[in-house]
């Protein structure tokens, strides 16, 4: 009985040494097609940004800003766009380390084409994904210059308005000071938060009343319509967390369209 | 098996004199034979095979007055019928304890079920305190989280899976902040029973294991008192005529020593009450009261910390036991239980939990020569509410009147020497009703209250079987199945202080549980013994706490069902007797927590678990103790990878980027293996008066740094891991007068 102890006992232990299930971190390619959609009339060409990256251990020193030598190409329709390694000049990428990974090209996207991303890797691993984009805005109202009286908003809302948008799922609403950007660490953060809403509409600027505006000054009222990709990828803060497109897990293929107007601020 | 069988039996009943209660494990037997045996928890004995001849039958049992008796067998089949009833005295009989294992042995299925000794209790290393749940924690099939948490995880179940019982009323929260204590101070308690699984019919509501507690029965005058580093903790107890009382108390001084030591404030203290009092009416009558109440209060407020937690424990019950002829036993008990916990977080959180606990139970036990039956019924009502007030980002309140009925059978057979059943149904009834606030979908405002109402039946059949191989070899078998239909709120790892507690309602089906328990055991003559149990346990409509639960629907969201499974096999090594004491117990465990969507490891998935235990006696009451504990990691959620989230900053007109985690699957990853030795020395001085102990203990000898959680800085280059310990080497010591 006591050997059949002892070997129930060993037998035992052994079955329990089993205790983790393995996680070994592979890396994943990480790519932000991120495609941005200006107004101009007539619709033209723009210089469009890929960038290409991958996923790192946990306890990895990370000095590399993005993965070179990968094939990125975007098509639809008639038009297929292939996206170039800023630094196919090996002599020249040495001195601009932080700049890996950025795959440019020239393009035009229209909202009414379903388009295809593949990138294929250094290692002959393929991301693929498809979006569609959305239609460029034009802000109608204010007027580019027009004069905003913030104060007198609750009692004559000035009224944002804009054109319909397909593909999109938000509408992001900022107000900035138009300043150089090298001033602009020194502004409030609540002018880095956007309102937003799903109409093409915005009364401006009820919940920013609180916002240290500083009168008689130019602000930049941007208005920018988002492809529902980019809202599920930007949602990384909140319950279900960023949500990709990618077939990699990590990333995001889609569009933005964006419209600027300077605006006039007084009290 | 006839030639073994042949020969005369002596049976009977013990019971004291004064108050007619069953005496269990009351020695009896044939002076100057081998023959003897200790009388079960009925009160009775049996003693079989005893050839012709005259002897001297003696029953002797502690604190009570030894009987002899002259008896002669003049028939080898004949059956003689000796009751005894015996006289208090306090006398001291170091056989006792042994007895009482033999009893236990012989006449109870043993499997999963502990009876926690005092002396153990007052001989392991503690804390700061001697505690009842630290002890438990040590006991194979249970194993635990943190240093700083005394709540119990037992063969895979979660802390709210246990059943506490003090005097038959449920106790709620039975832990102090930290984990260092529990509430029961143990000169105040009794008759400690632990089961780990397979209890009986007569324990319902809960899903894993019972802990039942009964306050001591008051000695003549008495009492003691013990201070610590961080405690004081006193008691007199007494008898005046028919009535008899205890009261213990203990008030903690943590915000007083630390900072003396420490530049660092920390306002917290806790007390306890525990209070007793006896009545024997007549020889087969007694009544008893207990009241019990314990508080603990932290309130960071002057530190500049704006976080407050209280909660409180508040008991009370009064018991009648009667003695209805020679064989009938009635007990009944009433009783109220409350706990409340609060949690308020500056002015932006306010989180309250309480519990109002009013119950009833009965029961009726009749002993027979070879089986005792036993009837019983309860009856619950509660009244809850769980509110947390977090406005403008969440608020919500879940309040019930919940109500619980249950009537059980149990019947204890054991036919001939070699086999022992025990089996027993219960038939429970739960009814929820609710309140439902209605809310209109845009505002949020309240619109109208509605209410849920569901009743759910809930049979439950429990089997145990005990088969001796030799005298000293037995095998258990146990199966059952078990209902739960309330739930803590325990999010992952136990990181809050209090426990919030919640009676299950419309939206979710009562627990489940079924178990399935193998043991084998062998006792010693010395009372030292060995057990191995195999067990299996699978759970229906688990219930875990949902982290991820939506604030706009918290009363539909916040906990996810699923089924689990648990299985392992525990194995301990007791020794009883002699110089050294003490015991080794070790599990292997495995639990799953299995949903629709996923299935995980719990994150107290605790693979081996070791303790070694040893007092040894070194004479002259110098007492040496040690305690090591080895543990396999627990799971946790941790962190494999990071990677940019890159993003177009409309702002700067620039593209940005954060860092982002990656999260291994839940509780893939474990925490490196536990492990921690402490040791203490007592020595106690006997006077006139009483007797003076001073022990001192060192937890932590060789500082290990157990793990308790990894959090990371990922923005660093490169990030670091850093991780938060759990108790590091830690000193005290502590003096009791004992008169």
């Amino acid at each position: 009985m006591k050997r059949l102890l002892l070997l129930s006992l060993v037998l035992l232990l052994f079955a329990g040494c089993e205790s983790a299930e393995d996680n070994v971190f592979e890396a994943e390619p990480n790519v932000l097609a991120l495609m941005r959609i200006g107004y101009s009339s007539p619709p033209s060409l723009r210089r469009q940004r890929i960038k290409v990256d991958r996923s790192y251990d946990i306890e990895d020193t990370v000095d590399r800003w993005g993965l070179r030598d990968a094939y990125v190409k975007v098509w639809g329709g008639e038009d297929t766009f292939v996206f170039a390694d800023s630094f196919f000049n090996e002599d020249s990428a040495k001195w601009f380390k932080y700049n890996e990974g950025n795959y440019y090209e020239w393009a035009y996207f229209d909202d009414t084409t379903l388009y295809h991303l593949e990138v294929i890797l250094p290692w002959e691993d393929t991301v693929t994904a498809e979006a569609m984009m959305p239609t460029s805005v034009r802000i109608a109202a204010p007027a580019d210059s027009d004069t905003v009286s913030i104060s007198a908003e609750p009692y004559d809302p000035h009224v944002v308005t804009w054109n319909f948008c397909k593909n999109t799922k938000l509408y992001l609403i900022y107000c900035i000071p138009d300043v150089d950007t090298s001033e602009l660490g020194n502004i409030s953060p609540i002018f880095s938060m956007p309102s937003f809403t799903m109409d093409t509409s915005y009364t401006f600027f009820l919940e920013r009343m609180i916002a240290p505006w500083i009168y008689n000054k130019y602000y930049v009222l941007r208005v920018i319509a988002v492809t529902p990709e980019y809202v599920d990828y930007m949602g990384a803060e909140v319950p279900g967390g960023s949500v990709s497109n990618l077939s990699s897990g990590y990333g995001m293929f889609g569009g933005i369209a964006e419209d600027a107007i300077r605006v006039f601020i007084v009290p | 098996m006839i030639l073994i069988l042949l020969g005369a039996t002596i049976t009977g009943s013990v019971a004291d004199k004064e108050t007619g209660e069953a005496i269990a494990g009351c020695s009896v037997y044939l002076e100057g034979t081998e023959f003897g045996t200790s009388a079960a928890s009925n009160g009775y004995y049996r003693l079989d095979r005893i050839p012709r001849g005259s002897y001297t039958l003696v029953f002797s049992m502690i604190s009570y007055k030894e009987i002899k008796r002259r008896v002669a067998i003049e028939n080898e089949a004949s059956v003689l019928y000796e009751n005894a009833r015996l006289e208090r005295a306090p006398i001291q009989m170091p056989a006792v304890e042994v007895s009482s294992r033999r009893i236990e042995f012989e006449q109870e299925v043993t499997a999963s079920a502990f009876r926690i000794d005092k002396e153990a209790l007052k001989h392991t290393p503690v804390m700061v305190e001697r505690d009842l749940f630290r002890t438990l924690m040590t006991l194979p099939g249970v194993t635990f989280v943190s240093d700083f948490t005394s709540a119990l995880y037992v063969r895979g179940g979660s802390p709210d899976q246990n059943l506490v019982l003090l005097d038959n009323m449920v106790l709620y929260n039975p832990f102090h902040f930290g984990g260092f204590l529990s509430t029961f101070m143990i000169d105040a308690v009794d008759n400690v029973k632990f089961l780990t699984g397979g209890f009986p019919v007569r324990y319902g509501n809960r899903l894993s294991a019972v802990l039942d507690v009964e306050s001591v029965d008051p000695e003549p005058l008495g009492g003691y008192l013990s201070t610590s580093l961080l405690a004081t903790e006193g008691a007199v107890w007494g008898r005046l005529g028919k009535f008899g009382g205890i009261v213990t108390a203990r008030r903690t001084y943590f915000d007083k020593v630390i900072p003396i030591f420490m530049d660092f404030e920390f306002p917290y203290y806790f007390y306890d009450l525990h209070g007793v009092l006896n009545w024997r009416v007549g020889q087969k009558t007694r009544i008893a009261g207990t009241f019990f109440y314990t508080n603990d209060k932290l309130d960071l407020a002057e530190e500049n910390i704006p976080i407050g937690v209280g909660w409180s424990n508040q008991l009370m019950t009064l018991r009648l036991i009667q003695e209805l002829g020679d064989s009938w036993v009635a007990k009944a008990w009433v009783g109220w239980s409350r706990y409340t916990a609060d949690f308020s977080f500056s002015d932006l959180m306010d989180a309250e939990n309480g519990i109002d606990d009013f119950s009833a139970r009965t029961t009726f036990i009749k002993t027979a020569e070879a089986s005792t039956v036993e009837l019983g019924a309860e009856a619950s009502y509660l009244k809850f509410i769980y509110k947390v007030d977090a406005e403008p980002f969440a608020s919500y309140n879940i309040e019930g009147w919940p109500e619980y009925g249950a009537a059980f059978f149990s019947w204890k057979w054991k036919p001939d020497p070699l086999f022992l059943l025990q089996t027993g149904v219960r038939f429970s009834v739960y009814h929820a009703f609710y309140p439902d606030t209605l809310r209109d979908s845009l505002t949020g405002e309240t619109i109208g209250i509605d209410s849920l109402e569901k009743t759910w039946l809930e049979p439950e059949a429990r089997v145990s079987a005990k088969y001796f191989i030799t005298a000293d070899d037995a095998i258990n078998l146990s199966v059952g199945n078990f209902y739960q239909n309330l739930a803590m709120v325990l999010p992952e790892g136990g990181r809050i202080p209090t426990n919030f507690w919640i009676p299950l309602y419309a939206r979710y089906e009562p627990q489940h549980a079924l178990h399935c328990i193998l043991g084998y055991e062998h006792l010693f003559s010395d009372g030292s013994r060995i057990r191995v149990e195999p067990y299996y346990k699978h759970y229906l409509h688990l219930l875990a706490f949902n982290e991820m639960f939506d604030i706009s629907d918290a009363d539909e969201d916040l906990f996810s069902s699923g089924a689990g499974r648990a299985w392992g096999a525990d194995f301990s090594v007791e020794k009883a007797s002699g110089r050294l004491t003490g015991w080794i117990s070790y599990s292997l465990a495995f639990s799953r927590f299995i949903s629709d969507t996923l299935e995980f490891y719990t994150n107290f998935d605790r693979r081996h678990n070791l303790n070694v235990l040893g007092t040894y006696d070194l004479g002259k009451n110098w007492r040496v103790n040690a305690h090591l504990t080895f543990a396999s990691g627990m799971p946790y959620a941790g962190t494999l990878g990071r990677y940019r989230m890159y993003y177009w900053d409309p702002v700067r007109q620039e593209w940005r980027y954060q860092w982002m985690t990656i999260e291994a699957d839940r509780n893939s990853l474990r925490f490196p293996a536990y492990h921690r030795l402490d040791i203490g020395a007592s020595k106690a001085w006997e006077f006139r008066w009483g007797t003076l102990t001073v022990r001192a203990d060192i937890i932590n000898l060789y500082n290990h740094k157990n793990v308790m959680l990894y959090y990371y800085d990922i923005e660093n280059e490169p990030p670091v891991q850093r991780s938060v310990s759990m108790i590091p080497f830690f000193p005290s010591v502590g003096v009791e007068a004992r008169f």
